[in-house]
C-alpha cells in the first residue's frame, strides 16, 4: 500500500465505514478512532512488507473487532461509574422513529447488529458480509433474517410476516 | 427489495451521517508512526535499562531481601485455574432481566474440563483468588438486586457453595485484584477511592490487606498510584505496578507503569523496572523471579526478570494484549503452582479471540487453556488464579494402572498437555487443539471410551494460530486405548470453542450418545452416535431429526439436531427432561423476547425422543404467544440441575 492508495481509501470508503461503525457501537468518536486505528495497522503492515489483499475488507474486519473491544471496555468500566465524572455522549438530535430504530438496533445481538449494518448501510451482499465477519454464508443469512424480523417490528411495518420468508 | 429492506436502508442512512475524511490520512500516518516509535523506543530503553539498572539493583535489593529464599521447595502440582469470564446464561424466571454478567469458572488445564461455579446471587463475580490450600476461593461480587453498584468480598468453597460475605465495600470505593496471602491468613486487594487531595475524577489507588475473615484492614502502599500486585512467597513483600501521575482518568491508558518491590510492614521499596511499560506482575512460587506483562498498551507480551531486576527474558509470542483497547482490572499473568508455566490472559484483536494460555518457562512453547471468540469480556481479564492440586494424580494417569503405551505410536501420542504443537491421536494426520472427554461407553460394552474434538493441521503440517471453524473434526475411541478409531469432519456450521461436553444414554438402549457443545454467546449442543453400519463397521455420525420435524421451532427434518441453552440479548431457552433414564424425553423450550416491544412473544416447547431408528423424533409440540412484558416461563436453566443425565449449564 502506498500513500495514494491510503488517500483513495479514505476518500472512497472512510466516510461510510465510520457511519456504519457508529451504528454498531453507538459512538461516532469511537467509530472514527477504530477506523483510523485499523488503517494505521494496515499501513504498518505494509511497511513491514505484509500486503493486505483487500484493504476495504481487512479494515472493515479489524475495525469491527476493535469496536467489540471498545464495547468490552465499556462493560468493564461501568463498575467504576461512581468514581468517574461524567461520560461523553453523542450530541445527536433524533426523531421518535429514529430513536425507536436506534433502540431496536442496540437491542440486537452483536452479530445481528453488525450483519444488519453491513447489509443495509454498507450495502454488502451476503458473501461479502460472510468474508468480513468470517462466518459461513448460512449463518450470515440466519443472522440477517433474525435481525430483519426484529427490526421490522421496530419499524412498525405491516409486513412483519414477510420477513420470515427471507 | 421489499418494504422492510427499503425502509431499513433509508432509516439507517438518516440515522448515521458519513464520517468526515478531511485530515484523516495525516492522522493515520501519525498514528502509525507513533506505533512504530513505541516499538523502537521500547527496545532501546530496554538495552539502557539492563546495563544501568543491573549495576544498582543488587545493592538496593539487599535492603528489602536480606535473605532471599533459595531453598523454597516447589513441590506443588498444578490444580484448577479459576477465572472470571463474561457470559450470557439466560433469563430470570420472571423474564424481567437477562442473566448476563461476570461468572466464575474453573478449568482443569490437564483435560480442559470447564465448570461454572456460580454463584448466581451476585451479578458480577470478579478477581477470584484461591486460598493457598486450594480449598476456598475469595472473590469480589456485585449484588444482583441492588439499585446501584454494591460490592462485597466473598469467600466460597470450590463448588461455589458455602458463600460468606466477609467485607462490604463502601459505596464510594472500589476493590479489585484480590490475592490470598501465601500463608492463608490475609487477603490483599487493590482499593480505588476518591481522594480530595488528588486530581478530581482520578481515584487514589492503593494496596491493602485484610484478615481472611474480612477484618483488620492494613494499608501497604500510600502513593495513590499502585494498581496490580502479587505477594512474594514468604508474604513479607509484594511486587506492585505504579503509574506516573495523570491529570485525568483517560491518561491511565497511556501513562508509564513500572514495577516496585515493597515491604509489607515498613513500606521500604526498590524499583524493579524502569521502562514504563511493565504491568501485571506475578511472583514465582520459588521466589526467584517475577513474570509480568511488558510492552505498550496494545503490544504487550510476557516477560520475566529475577527478583533483583536483572535477567530480563521476553516471550514476544506470548501476547498479553494485541489490541490495546481493553483495560484489564485483574492480573493477567500468573505462575503455575509447580513454577514450570506462566499462564496469561491474552487477546488478538485482529482475530478477535480471547484466551488464557500457558507458556512453558523452559521451552517457551504456548498452549491454549481456554479460549472464546469475542464476547463482552475475556476470560481472565477480570482476574484468575491457579491452585495447587488438591488430590494425588488420578488413577487414570497413574503409570501403574494406565494402559501401556503402544510402541508403534509416535512418542507424543496422548500427550494432551500440548495443544499448539501437532498431536497424534491415532488418525491419519496430526491435529491441534485437541479436547478430550473420557469415560464414554459408546457401544454399551462397558469400555471406557474417549472422544476428541480437534483441528486438523495446516497443509504445511503446523498448527493454525487459533482453532479454525472450518478445520474441526470429531474423533472417537470406542476400544478404550485412547487411540482414535473413527473420525469425521465436525458437521457444525460455526464451531466456536467446540468441545465434547458430555455423554448420556438418551434412548435408554445401554449405549451413550455423545454431546458436542459449541459456545458462541449461547451454548449450542449437537448429538452424535457411535454405532455399526450395515457392513458392521463402526461409524461416528451426527444424530438427525426424523421427518416431519417441527419447522416453527426450527427443528428441521434430515438435519442434525441442534438445541441450545442460554440467552443472547433477548433469546432464552430451557432444556429439561422427562422419564429419564427409562424413557427419556428432551423438552426444549425457547422464546425470542424482543426488548421494548409491544408485540406478543412467541414461545416454542418441543418434546424430542431418540428412537430405535437412530433419529430424533418430535413427539409433542406447543407453540404459543404471551403478551408483551409477560414472563414466558422459559429460562433459568441453572435451577434445574442435570437433565437427561447432562448438566447443560455447568
Amino acid at each position: 500500500m502506498d500513500e495514494s492508495e491510503l488517500h483513495e481509501f479514505v476518500h472512497m470508503h472512510y466516510p461510510r465505514l465510520v457511519g456504519a461503525l457508529a451504528l454498531v457501537c453507538g459512538s461516532r468518536a469511537t467509530a472514527e478512532d477504530v477506523v483510523q486505528e485499523a488503517l494505521a495497522r494496515a499501513w504498518e503492515r505494509s511497511l513491514r512488507g505484509q500486503e493486505v489483499e483487500s484493504l476495504a475488507a481487512w479494515v472493515t474486519t479489524v475495525s469491527l473487532n476493535l469496536t467489540r473491544s471498545h464495547l468490552r471496555r465499556l462493560r468493564t468500566e461501568r463498575r467504576a461509574r461512581p468514581l468517574l465524572t461524567g461520560r461523553p455522549h453523542d450530541d445527536v438530535s433524533l426523531t421518535d422513529a429514529q430513536i425507536d430504530l436506534r433502540r431496536a438496533l442496540a437491542a440486537l445481538p452483536r452479530r445481528q447488529r453488525e450483519a444488519t449494518v453491513l447489509r443495509y448501510y454498507l450495502d454488502l451482499d451476503v458473501l461479502e458480509i460472510s468474508r468480513v465477519m468470517e462466518t459461513p454464508e448460512g449463518t450470515t443469512k440466519s443472522l440477517l433474517a433474525r435481525a430483519r424480523a426484529t427490526l421490522a417490528r421496530a419499524l412498525r411495518t405491516e409486513d412483519a410476516r414477510e420477513v420470515r420468508e427471507y | 427489495m421489499n418494504e422492510v429492506d427499503r425502509q431499513l436502508r433509508h432509516d439507517l442512512e438518516d440515522l448515521s451521517a458519513p464520517g468526515d475524511p478531511s485530515g484523516v490520512v495525516d492522522r493515520v500516518l501519525r498514528r502509525a508512526a507513533r506505533r512504530h516509535a513505541r516499538r523502537t523506543a521500547g527496545r532501546w530503553l530496554l538495552a539502557i535499562f539492563v546495563v544501568v539498572f543491573s549495576i544498582t539493583a543488587f545493592v538496593a535489593l539487599l535492603r528489602v531481601f536480606p535473605s532471599p529464599s533459595s531453598d523454597a521447595a516447589v513441590a506443588a502440582q498444578n490444580g484448577l485455574i479459576v477465572f472470571s469470564d463474561y457470559r450470557i446464561v439466560g433469563h430470570h424466571k420472571d423474564g424481567s432481566q437477562i442473566l448476563d454478567g461476570w461468572y466464575l469458572y474453573t478449568i482443569d488445564p490437564a483435560n480442559g474440563r470447564l465448570t461454572r461455579i456460580g454463584p448466581d446471587v451476585v451479578t458480577e463475580a470478579l478477581f477470584p483468588t484461591w486460598s493457598p490450600d486450594g480449598e476456598r476461593v475469595a472473590f469480589l461480587g456485585y449484588a444482583r438486586d441492588a439499585s446501584r453498584p454494591r460490592s462485597s468480598v466473598y469467600v466460597a468453597n470450590v463448588d461455589g457453595a458455602g458463600m460468606t460475605e466477609i467485607f462490604h465495600v463502601p459505596h464510594d470505593q472500589q476493590v479489585e485484584g484480590l490475592h490470598w496471602s501465601p500463608d492463608g491468613t490475609r487477603i490483599g486487594y487493590q482499593l480505588a477511592s476518591p481522594e480530595p487531595n488528588l486530581i478530581p475524577g482520578v481515584p487514589s489507588y492503593t494496596i491493602w490487606s485484610m484478615a481472611a475473615d474480612g477484618t483488620d484492614h492494613r494499608q501497604i502502599t500510600t502513593s495513590g498510584r499502585e494498581m496490580h500486585f502479587a505477594w512474594s512467597p514468604d508474604g513479607e513483600t509484594i511486587v506492585v505496578e505504579r503509574f506516573e501521575p495523570v491529570a485525568e482518568m483517560r491518561e491511565l491508558a497511556t501513562t508509564a507503569f513500572d514495577l516496585f518491590v515493597v515491604d509489607v510492614d515498613d513500606g521500604a521499596e526498590f524499583r524493579l523496572t524502569d521502562d514504563g511499560v511493565s504491568r501485571y506482575p506475578a511472583w514465582s512460587p520459588d521466589g526467584s523471579g517475577i513474570a509480568f506483562s511488558r510492552g505498550a498498551s496494545g503490544d504487550s507480551h510476557v516477560a520475566t526478570v529475577w527478583v533483583d531486576g536483572t535477567g530480563l527474558r521476553e516471550f514476544e509470542s506470548a501476547s498479553t494484549n494485541e489490541g490495546g483497547v481493553v483495560f484489564p482490572h485483574g492480573n493477567t499473568v500468573m505462575w503455575s503452582p509447580d513454577a514450570t508455566m506462566i499462564a496469561f490472559a491474552g487477546r488478538s484483536v485482529d482475530e478477535d479471540v480471547c484466551s488464557i494460555s500457558a507458556l512453558s518457562v523452559d521451552g517457551g512453547t504456548i498452549r491454549t487453556v481456554v479460549s472464546s471468540p469475542s464476547q463482552l469480556g475475556c476470560p481472565g481479564q477480570e482476574g484468575m488464579s491457579w491452585a495447587p492440586a488438591m488430590e494425588p494424580v488420578s488413577s487414570e494417569n497413574d503409570p501403574t494402572t494406565a494402559p501401556s503405551p503402544d510402541p508403534s505410536l509416535s512418542p507424543d501420542r496422548n500427550d494432551e498437555s500440548n495443544t499448539t504443537e501437532p498431536q497424534d491421536i491415532g488418525i491419519a494426520f496430526r491435529v491441534c487443539f485437541a479436547e478430550r472427554l473420557g469415560g464414554i461407553d459408546h457401544l454399551g460394552d462397558g469400555t471406557n471410551g474417549n472422544a476428541w474434538t480437534a483441528v486438523s493441521v495446516k497443509e504445511d503440517g503446523t498448527c493454525p494460530r487459533y482453532p479454525s471453524p472450518e478445520r474441526y473434526l470429531l474423533a472417537v475411541d470406542y476400544t478404550g486405548d485412547r487411540v482414535a478409531d473413527s473420525w469425521i469432519d465436525l458437521p457444525i456450521e460455526w464451531c466456536a470453542s467446540c468441545a465434547p461436553w458430555d455423554a448420556a444414554d438418551l434412548d435408554a438402549n445401554g449405549t451413550e450418545e455423545l454431546i458436542i457443545a459449541s459456545y458462541f454467546s449461547i451454548m449450542d449442543y449437537y448429538f452424535f452416535s457411535v454405532r455399526p453400519d450395515a457392513s458392521g463397521a463402526i461409524r461416528v455420525e451426527p444424530i438427525l431429526v426424523a421427518s416431519p420435524g417441527h419447522e416453527p421451532a426450527r427443528i428441521l427434518p434430515g438435519e442434525p439436531l441442534r438445541i441450545d441453552a442460554g440467552g443472547d440479548a433477548g433469546y432464552s431457552s430451557t432444556i429439561e427432561c422427562e422419564d429419564y433414564p427409562s424413557e427419556p424425553t428432551i423438552v426444549w423450550s425457547w422464546s425470542y423476547w424482543v426488548i421494548e416491544t409491544d408485540q406478543p412473544q412467541e414461545v416454542h416447547v418441543t418434546r424430542l425422543e431418540l428412537q430405535p431408528d437412530g433419529l430424533f423424533h418430535v413427539v409433542h409440540t406447543s407453540d404459543f404467544s404471551v403478551p408483551a412484558d409477560t414472563p414466558s416461563g422459559v429460562g433459568l436453566q441453572t435451577e434445574l440441575g442435570r437433565q437427561c443425565g447432562v448438566d447443560w449449564y455447568r
